[in-house]
């Protein structure tokens, strides 16, 4: 005789969840195991071995997969509406071995900023311009006619720079509310940049106190160490927008080196595909190459 | 009546003036360079012959006007440029890695 059963509660029991825990387990949801889809002749700029949350979506790859096509048989018509980025400069970024280069930082900027209202993005040059000293470049992007970058700067959340030094990239975050600046080096083995960006941070000191910004310099930086690093000498840039890319969604930082082909493969995609969008009227042709 | 005719040459001469605009490009080197574009010109124009006539490549050279860069598909007309306004040519920087230039 089986002894019966006892039939369930009427009442249920809610438990509270709290907000943590459910971040927690969408983090682990996002981390489960997923099939990668991918043309043969894609292949070779994605690691075969990598299971990664960092994939590119199936209309990105179509869009890549189309650039790619375009390039190989026909590079004249892309040569006419890919006007941020030559599509040769965009081909090769797709390289794991490429430098990147300002140019293109630039305008991936150019790009996503549009998202991200709260955050200030400088030109990728400016570092370099100071070296330089061409006051004019800068003051057209650092404080502008009257100071009015300045005031600008001063009402976003996320001041965001990226620094180049001895053919090095690296991230500058200033956080206008914490009054602090985080520093984003993705070389662990480099020990010059940081001194070179506590010189920079003093010139923008500077020149934000000629307008009446006048504690910038004396911020604490904070030097960010739970950080991905590089594994060879030729990704500072991918992971100093990589980072930036993090800094201004507010997400965490989960990517490694075997992301970086991810990163190649969607800053030249965004790219192509908006450079695409401002040109489409041009040209009676698909993007997506069939 | 014999007056009308005059006024509207005088009319058509700046109208096709302003048709034009003169630019000046100038480098990192100081050097300068002279183009004299129609306003509804695309820039690509200027900046290919910008890069012959310099021998540089364009895949390594950035043009920047009031600070921001331009792109090949804007005109002269679309940035509001005026006469002799000047274009800036700038070299990009590249990097990989520190140590490894």
């Amino acid at each position: 005789m089986s002894t019966p059963v006892n039939p369930p509660p009427k009442m249920s029991i809610v438990v509270h969840t709290p907000m943590s825990d459910i971040n927690t387990l969408i983090w682990q949801i996002k981390r489960l195991h997923r099939e990668r889809k991918i043309p043969r002749h894609f292949e070779e700029y994605i690691h075969p071995l990598v299971q990664s949350e960092y994939v590119l979506t199936e209309s990105k790859i179509t869009l890549l997969d189309g650039f790619l096509g375009f390039y190989r048989t026909r590079l004249d018509e892309p040569e006419i509406y890919c006007t941020m980025v030559t599509p040769k400069v965009l081909k090769n970024a797709l390289e794991l071995d490429t430098w990147f280069d300002t140019n293109l930082m630039y305008w991936w900027f150019s790009i996503f900023k549009v998202r991200y209202p709260y955050v200030f993005f400088y030109d990728a040059s400016v570092c370099s311009w100071w070296r330089e000293n061409n006051i004019k470049a800068l003051e057209e992007n650092i404080w502008g006619k009257d100071g009015i970058k300045v005031w600008e700067a001063k009402e976003k959340r996320l001041l965001v720079f990226i620094l180049w030094h001895e053919a090095h990239f690296t991230l500058l975050v200033g956080d206008t509310q914490e009054r602090r600046w985080d520093f984003y080096n993705s070389m662990k083995s480099d020990r010059s940049s940081l001194p070179a960006c506590k010189e920079f941070i003093d010139f923008l000191g500077k020149q934000f106190s000629n307008y009446g910004w006048y504690d910038t310099h004396v911020w604490p930086i904070l030097v960010e160490t739970k950080i991905p690093y590089q594994e060879n000498g030729n990704n500072c840039g991918v992971f100093a927008l990589a980072f930036a890319n993090h800094v201004a969604s507010k997400r965490p930082i989960n990517f490694t080196q075997v992301d970086i082909p991810y990163w190649r493969s969607k800053i030249v995609v965004d790219i192509y595909s908006k450079s695409w969008e401002i040109n489409s009227h041009r040209l009676p042709i698909d993007p997506f190459l069939s | 009546m014999s007056g009308v005719p005059g006024t509207q040459e005088e009319e058509k001469k700046p109208m096709d003036q302003s048709a034009h605009i003169n630019l000046k490009v100038k480098g990192q080197d100081g050097n300068e360079v002279f183009f004299r574009i129609k306003r509804s010109t695309q820039l690509r124009k200027l900046m290919n012959a910008y890069c012959d006539r310099q021998s540089v490549d364009l895949n390594a050279i950035a043009f920047l006007f009031d600070g921001r860069r331009l792109r090949g598909d804007q005109t002269p007309d679309e940035l509001e440029m005026e006469e002799a306004d000047e274009i800036d040519a700038m070299l990009h920087q590249t990097g990989g890695g520190h140590g490894v230039a």
